[in-house]
């Protein structure tokens, strides 16, 4: 699902539950306030029937006594005897009403149950009183007297129901309060609930799938600057960040597949360069070897054709002194002019040895690197005493498992080649060389003079086999291919080259300290 | 002068025979809703030349007024009140005259036969006359009877009035109700009741006369001792008898009376 998805439904969902919370809420007020005017109607008609309990009861009271006050009265007795009756039918009506609105634990209903059993004992008496009334002609007033204790026993009762009532209209008062206050606390503890719930969500939410992601992608871009190969980004999911990844992991393919395209061209054209190379150290020293051979060979056949000359000469025995001489001077001639050559294809030879020596040969060995600069700097120094250049030196002491002498042979070539093209007369040259670390398997060296510089168009030829500036015959072209096979090919390094006309020369070597660990 | 006197006391003796040819009946509801003393009572003023008013009131409230002097005569069926009555001096002669009997009606029979179980069928809607009337007495008597007090019950209901309107009351609840034959038969066709018990001793009603006597109150004795009499004399006993209502007499002569 899609982060923005997520996040909008957890929020949607927050807000259906605050609603549906709401709505609950104000329905159980509603509900609340219903069940409490319910009650309050309830309770209002218990008072009303508790205070009409009052008057039917004097109404009753009043009833019987006009029976044996007012009774005599020609033709009055039985209308307030059925007025008695009435009034006694209406304040059982009322008194049942009252018990059946009364909730049946309370103990409203107890005092109104002996409220009743006093009711019925007090109609009783006053039955008897009537009885009485009729069967003696007691005074009225005598009888009635007898019901006093009664009858304000009941008016107790009564007064008791009623306070009871009253008493119970404030309690459903107080407990709607108390119920709403409640419902309003429970309410807003349940929503804080819902919204801590709803940021913990998003929290989690934002962490898992957006934190964590850009956290991964940080760490696989860095990864990717450190040269390591194949990583991906995790591709889980539909969301925004899979899709970034997929897209991130393609360009990574692509770019991977390409670069393997070019490395794989790139190698095809070192095989082709070297191929070429090779070409043209052949004819190189083809070339080179042609001139001193040749000379030589024409010396031997000059010789070869005096001497033909002097024995002719012998055997017609006109052999003179002067020719005899002659020819001894030409044939020491020759004679220098082929040693001389030979010299000079036998130095061609030992050169092109030099380039294209076998690198198996070569010892392997841990060493200091500092130690080994500062040992072919010193040589250096001895061997060019009479020249006033500075060679300046700054290195890591490292330990390095490779080949001392090698390196030694591209410092010694680098200087001779400053000492020899960048120095010109009379210029103070000043040599910087810088060993440091690059990685932890990695050792960088720069070598920097302060010379003439070379041209762009010298720059492209400088490791090419016999390609040389110099026009006194004092460089075999060879000192530059020599250092790139040395970096290159044996101690599995690279070097690249920049330079500044005028201003200085610049090659930097990047060799593994441990000459198994290329690349 | 003698003259003169003589018309003195001859004003006065008719004068006495007008205030002596006033006699006041109490008596209960029943004789009067049952038609009985418009039956009997023309007959009597006919035969003695004494004029008779009468107050129906049922028998308690019929004592209560004999009691204060208001009554010359009663004619009364509340044997136990009557007794009383007569122990506390007011009455000089008490002569048992009638009787005739109660019946329970209601609006289903109670399908039992004896007393015990038809009042315990009761406790349906209940109407009692509650006037301490004789009928209401032997109502008393029956509950006491069979031991059960329905004071303050919710199916009791009282009405402090006569027979007739106590009637009408239980037939417009469909109550049950006790009540003396002659009025239920006077009465039976205006009302849907029917009868749910009769025929037990414990119904039966005796009717009394008793001549009222009275420390403060002039009272016509002798024309009480007279209607008394008459209501004794044979002719007269089978002059009741003959009262029919629906071809029933409605009360019986004393002479029937099973002892």
């Amino acid at each position: 699902m899609k982060i923005r998805t997520e996040l909008f439904a957890v929020i949607a969902g927050v807000f259906l539950a605050l609603s549906l919370l709401q709505l609950s809420l104000s329905t159980f007020v509603v509900d609340l306030q219903q069940e409490a005017s319910v009650k309050q109607r309830h309770f209002a008609a218990q008072l009303k029937l508790a205070e009409g309990l009052e008057s039917h009861y004097q109404l009753y009271e009043q009833s019987w006594k006009n029976i044996l006050l007012r009774g005599h009265v020609a033709g009055k007795y039985q209308n307030y005897l059925q007025a008695f009756y009435q009034n006694e039918r209406q304040l059982y009506n009322q008194m049942s009403l009252l018990i059946q609105t009364t909730p049946d634990d309370s103990q409203l209903k107890q005092i109104e149950l002996s409220l009743r059993a006093d009711l019925k004992r007090i109609g009783k008496q006053y039955r008897r009183g009537i009885q009485q009334y009729y069967d003696s002609t007691s005074p009225a007033h005598v009888i009635a007297d007898k019901f006093i204790d009664s009858e304000q026993q009941l008016i107790n009762h009564i007064a008791d129901i009623k306070l009871h009532v009253v008493a119970k209209v404030q309690n459903a008062n107080l407990d709607l309060n108390k119920g709403l206050n409640n419902s309003i606390q429970q309410y807003f503890t349940v929503a804080m609930a819902v919204i801590l719930l709803c940021m913990l969500i998003i929290t989690f939410l934002v962490h898992r799938r957006v934190i964590r992601p850009l956290e991964q992608a940080t760490s696989v871009v860095e990864r990717l600057d450190q040269h390591e190969q194949n990583l991906r980004m995790d591709e889980l999911g539909q969301n925004e960040f899979a899709n970034y990844a997929r897209a991130f992991n393609a360009l990574m393919d692509n770019l991977q597949q390409k670069q393997l395209q070019l490395d794989k061209t790139s190698s095809q054209l070192i095989e082709v360069e070297k191929f070429a190379a090779l070409g043209e150290l052949v004819a190189g020293v083809a070339h080179e070897l042609n001139t001193p051979l040749g000379i030589s060979l024409t010396a031997a056949t000059h010789v070869i054709h005096s001497s033909k000359q002097l024995h002719q000469q012998l055997l017609d025995e006109k052999l003179t002194r002067k020719q005899m001489d002659d020819y001894v001077e030409q044939l020491l001639e020759g004679c220098r002019v082929i040693e001389g050559n030979l010299h000079k294809a036998s130095e061609i030879i030992g050169t092109f040895k030099q380039v294209a020596v076998d690198q198996s040969s070569e010892k392997r060995r841990k060493f200091n690197l500092q130690k080994c600069l500062e040992e072919n700097i010193f040589n250096m120094n001895l061997k060019h005493k009479r020249v006033e250049h500075d060679i300046q030196l700054h290195s890591v002491s490292v330990e390095m498992d490779s080949f001392p002498g090698p390196l030694g042979q591209v410092i010694t070539n680098l200087v001779n080649n400053s000492f020899l093209h960048a120095f010109e007369e009379g210029h103070f040259g000043i040599i910087k060389i810088d060993a440091r670390m690059i990685t932890e398997k990695k050792v960088q060296i720069v070598y920097e003079d302060n010379g003439k510089g070379m041209t762009q168009e010298v720059l492209n030829k400088l490791f090419d086999p016999f390609f040389t500036t110099s026009t006194d015959n004092q460089g075999t072209g060879l000192g530059m291919p020599i250092i790139y096979n040395i970096v290159t090919n044996i101690m599995k390094g690279r070097i690249s080259v920049t330079s500044e006309v005028g201003q200085f020369s610049r090659f930097t070597i990047v060799v593994p300290i441990n000459v198994d660990d290329e690349g | 002068m003698r003259s003169l006197a003589f018309f003195a006391l001859c004003f006065g003796l008719v004068c006495t025979a007008s205030e002596a040819s006033i006699l006041r009946l109490g008596t209960s509801t029943s004789t009067a809703n049952s038609g009985l003393l418009n039956h009997l009572l023309p007959k009597f003023t006919e035969d003695s030349e004494i004029e008779v008013t009468y107050r129906a009131v049922g028998t308690g409230a019929a004592l209560k007024l004999a009691r204060d002097g208001k009554l010359d005569v009663l004619l009364v069926h509340a044997a136990e009140a009557e007794q009383k009555f007569m122990a506390q001096g007011y009455g000089s002669r008490r002569e048992f005259v009638m009787f005739n009997d109660f019946v329970i009606v209601g609006p289903r029979p109670f399908g039992v036969k004896n007393l015990y179980g038809a009042m315990k069928v009761i406790p349906h809607t209940f109407v009692s006359r509650g006037d301490h009337s004789g009928t209401h007495k032997k109502e008393q008597m029956l509950w006491l009877e069979v031991g059960y007090d329905p004071i303050g019950e919710p199916w009791y209901m009282e009405t402090g009035s006569g027979m007739g309107n106590s009637l009408v009351i239980a037939n417009k609840l469909q109550a049950y109700t006790i009540i003396d034959r002659g009025t239920w038969l006077a009465n039976r066709d205006s009302v849907s009741l029917i009868i749910a018990f009769e025929n037990s001793p414990f119904l039966m009603n005796e009717y009394s006369a008793i001549v009222v006597t009275s420390s403060t109150e002039n009272l016509n004795t002798e024309a009480a001792n007279r209607f008394v009499d008459w209501l004794l004399s044979s002719p007269i006993q089978q002059h009741i008898a003959s009262y029919k209502v629906n071809d029933t007499s409605l009360f019986k002569p004393k002479a029937l009376y099973p002892r």
